[in-house]
């Protein structure tokens, strides 16, 4: 199938709405990854406090989005002190994926304000309205 | 050629994850150089009690000039309530000048309003190698 220019026919999820995280792991919303073959997940950090997370970042997956296990090898660098305003990618086939996808961030015993995103792309049928592709509105300029 | 996905992608952030208050944060440039196709996506976590003053795009030939705003891109502005949601611009970049920000101006509430908003930039004349021309620490193709 064709990749339409760009993100155009992507769908987008926020796991983590920009948020302020201390101490304990934050609580990921769910990527459903079904209709699509493949994700790509973007983690942002904004001012990170003086310590560093307790682990890194990774991502677990699950069939019925509710018993999660750790995808091996998605240990993608644990964010310190000094990593702010910055991206934390994960390309991923889905393919080769269970269904639903969460992301793991444990910030160390300090402020830190986050944020991230799904990104799906490659769908078997188009988003063809701002719900399908996850957006509250959008703009083709 | 594009990739499958969003593999040769780059993103650029814009407003790293932050709060603010009643004042239009400060966006840093996108560069758009190399690449066709640009996609913006603003991102709400919890507003504040008052709605957004602005949510919109504006582009400027140099990276320190004088950016002027885009047309068509003023989004209907974000209200307290709309708290974990995302907005988005698609823009062929043709028909652009090189450097984009955006304009977020949420309004005077008690407390700040958390935001982020980063830019993905697609179909690139030269594929990016590495992850820092992908503008990404650290990426992992699983």
């Amino acid at each position: 199938m064709m990749n339409l220019g760009a993100t155009q026919g992507c769908k987008f999820k926020l796991l983590l709405a920009p948020i302020s995280i201390n101490g304990t792991a934050a609580t990921s919303l769910s990527l459903d990854c079904q209709g699509f073959k493949y994700a790509t997940i973007l983690f942002m950090s904004g001012l990170i406090g003086a310590a560093n997370f307790d682990a890194a970042l990774s991502l677990t997956e699950s069939d019925d989005d509710s018993s999660y296990a750790a995808i091996s090898g998605s240990g993608n660098g644990t964010p310190g002190d000094s990593s702010d305003a910055l991206i934390w990618a994960w390309h991923l086939d889905c393919r080769k994926r269970k269904r639903y996808m969460q992301l793991v961030a444990d910030p160390g015993a300090v402020a830190c304000l986050v944020a991230c995103v799904g990104i799906l792309s490659m769908a078997e049928e188009m988003p063809n309205s701002v719900t399908e592709a996850g957006v509250t509105a959008a703009l083709f300029l | 050629m594009s990739f499958a996905g969003n593999q040769d992608s780059k993103v650029v952030v814009l407003l790293a994850p932050i709060g603010i208050d009643d004042a239009a944060a400060t966006s840093l440039a996108c560069d758009c150089l190399g690449f066709h196709y640009a996609t913006v996506l603003f991102m709400t976590g919890l507003t504040d009690d008052a709605d957004y003053d602005a949510l919109s795009l504006e582009e400027c030939d140099t990276s320190g000039g004088t950016y002027a705003a885009i047309t068509g891109s003023a989004h209907t502005d974000p209200i307290t309530t709309q708290d974990g949601l995302v907005w988005r611009w698609d823009l062929d970049l043709r028909k652009r000048k090189r450097f984009l920000k955006v304009v977020a101006d949420p309004g005077d509430g008690t407390a700040d309003s958390l935001a982020a908003c980063l830019a993905i930039l697609s179909v690139p004349d030269i594929e990016p190698q590495s992850a820092a021309d992908l503008g990404v620490v650290a990426r992992l193709i699983l």
